[in-house]
């Protein structure tokens, strides 16, 4: 498994694309940051952390998720990964372990916000953390969504494309439950992916929240195996 | 090392591989033949465990393929018929990756890594290249390095799927040299539709078409079948009035003559064949110095691949028309003393109701 993660980390800073995602993930969590903290003249970081930074974060694991298995199946390198002596399951934990590192070293920028605000301001640290914590687990759910959806095709364009559909529809959710009976409205607005971050933002550590992050990762990287499993039988 | 049985995959409706068993010993260098979508590649992959069959048993190195696959994957060295690279990284990055994803480190026998890739890269040939991007390489370069990343951790066993394919004529002669060194000691399964290619390199042969195996043989027993038909084209100075065809097909053992045309002045060419286990080469040459007629060329005529596939394949479909005849034979056998006995039976009920009445 490690030798995935190592894999993933060397591609990602080796390729001129990788530097590009990073300066674009950077360069908008700059203008959130500007617009969400030093505009609104205050140290609070939950709205810069929550609402916004999910559309960076989807656009970037869009992206991604091209690279995941998509771009393997089309280069036909999946064939030394599935016939090298590891399990599929240490094989999509490292490439989701590889992107989750990826991200946080994209998540770092935070930090020269963090000196910024403590320079001007005070920050609450514990907010701060709970932020991290959450922006941590939405993570891994948005990769184990997008390494599923990039196990389903071989089209890198398609992977990242329905990716960014999946987590967009993630988004809007809320939206299309108005149409359903108050009962199952309830579980799909359960179901949004952004409105478990709300404690977080808040600076509440839940329990809730935090099993359905690792219930959504758990389940969507499990498909992904059984969905390369699946492709090996067809 | 290798026993495959009852092997099976299908893609939808078609079958891609049907039925195979084969077993492959310990040290043997066995080259799949076929044509394209005989079949050669989908068994490769099943047996590198990359596809998964239908129907049928796979065991490498006396591990089940179903039950321990990485035991069974780690006594194999894969080469597909497009190297597996990752053309973003260099060539020690990418035999790097590949000693880590092997768990080379682990295994008992193999040196330390540095050492390890280094006489591998020594092997093929690649030492020159070692720190250049895979990207940039030539097509004789990548395959050696897919070649490398197969020998890294001193598999027993070397599945290479068609591994001159592409290639230029001189980097073909070094790369089978290549193999032919590395099957000293190991067990060697080569894919190629190339029939010289495997007579060159293998020691056993396995001619597949549309999913089945048509013939299973020592390589011997190919070149053997191919030279048992004794046909030569013949180039013969003669003068013009002579009756070359006449009196050489006359010849006793002579099954066949065949006049093709005149592609010198003076000359004229034919196809002679003789009959099976007759060599009329001597004859030919007595007949023709006794009526001074000059042989310019006298060349032998093999069958090449496409005859032997034509060969093979009818008698594989006489033989399975035989076998279906035979099974439906057998029903109807069945199926008669059954009729037989209801047939007496309604007889004797007809005849009961006539005395009844």
């Amino acid at each position: 498994m490690t030798a995935i993660i190592k894999r993933e980390l060397v591609s990602f800073f080796k390729n001129p694309i990788g530097w590009f995602v990073i300066a674009v993930y950077t360069f908008l969590s700059a203008i959130l940051f500007t617009l969400f903290v030093i505009w609104q003249n205050t140290s609070y970081l939950g709205d810069y952390f929550g609402f916004w930074l999910f559309f960076v974060d989807m656009i970037v694991v869009g992206i991604l998720s091209m690279r995941f298995f998509s771009e393997e199946k089309k280069n036909k390198t999946d064939q030394l990964l599935l016939t090298s002596p590891i399990s599929l399951y240490q094989l999509v934990l490292g490439k989701f372990f590889g992107a989750l590192i990826i991200f946080l070293t994209c998540t770092c920028v935070n930090f020269i916000y963090v000196l910024i605000i403590d320079i001007f301001g005070t920050v609450d640290y514990g907010c701060l953390l709970t932020n991290l914590i959450g922006t941590v687990l939405v993570l891994s759910s948005m990769i184990a969504i997008g390494l599923f959806v990039s196990s389903l095709t071989e089209s890198t364009i398609a992977a990242a494309a329905a990716t960014i559909a999946i987590l967009f529809f993630m988004f809007v959710i809320d939206f299309f439950a108005m149409f359903f009976p108050t009962w199952l409205a309830d579980i799909i607005m359960h179901g949004n992916i952004y409105a478990q971050f709300d404690d977080f933002t808040n600076g509440i550590l839940n329990l809730p929240p935090i099993v359905y992050y690792l219930s959504v990762t758990v389940i969507f990287l499990f498909l992904a195996v059984r969905m390369i499993e699946r492709r090996r039988w067809s | 090392m290798i026993t495959v049985s009852g092997l099976t995959k299908r893609y939808g409706n078609k079958i891609a591989v049907n039925n195979i068993s084969f077993t492959i010993n310990q040290g043997d260098i066995v080259g799949i033949l076929g044509p394209n979508g005989a079949g050669k590649t989908t068994t490769m992959n099943m047996i590198t465990g990359y596809i998964s069959s239908h129907a049928g048993k796979i065991t490498v190195d006396g591990h089940d393929l179903l039950e321990e696959p990485s035991k069974a994957k780690a006594s194999i060295g894969y080469l597909p018929e497009i190297p597996p690279l990752y053309h973003d990284m260099t060539v020690k990055e990418y035999l790097s990756f590949v000693y880590n994803l092997k768990g080379c480190a682990k295994k008992e026998n193999i040196k330390k890594k540095k050492e390890h890739i280094a006489e591998v890269c020594e092997v093929v040939k690649i030492t020159g290249v070692y720190n250049r991007l895979i990207k940039n390489l030539s097509k004789g370069y990548k395959q050696r390095v897919g070649l490398a990343q197969a020998l890294l951790g001193d598999p027993p066993i070397l599945i290479l799927d068609e591994p001159t394919a592409g290639l230029d004529p001189k980097e073909i002669v070094e790369i089978r040299n290549l193999i032919k060194r590395l099957g000293t000691r190991r067990t060697i399964l080569l894919s190629s539709h190339i029939l010289s290619e495997v007579q060159a390199i293998c020691e056993r042969i396995i001619i597949m078409n549309e999913g089945f195996i048509v013939m299973d043989a020592l390589a011997e027993d190919l070149t053997m079948r191919m030279g048992a038909n004794t046909r030569y084209g013949v180039r013969l100075a003669a003068p013009e009035d002579a009756d070359v065809l006449g009196v050489l097909g006359a010849l006793p053992g002579v099954a066949k003559i065949e006049y093709v045309g005149s592609f010198e002045k003076g000359t004229i060419d034919f196809i002679i064949e003789a009959e099976k286990k007759t060599d009329i080469r001597r004859l030919l040459f007595d007949e023709c110095a006794k009526r001074n007629w000059y042989i310019l060329m006298i060349t032998p005529l093999g069958m090449s691949l496409e005859d032997i596939f034509i060969q093979l394949v009818a008698q594989n479909d006489e033989q399975r028309a035989l076998e279906a005849k035979s099974r439906e034979k057998g029903k109807k056998d069945k199926q008669q003393p059954e009729n037989s006995a209801e047939d007496s039976g309604n007889a004797q009920d007809e005849a009961k109701d006539g005395e009844k009445k």
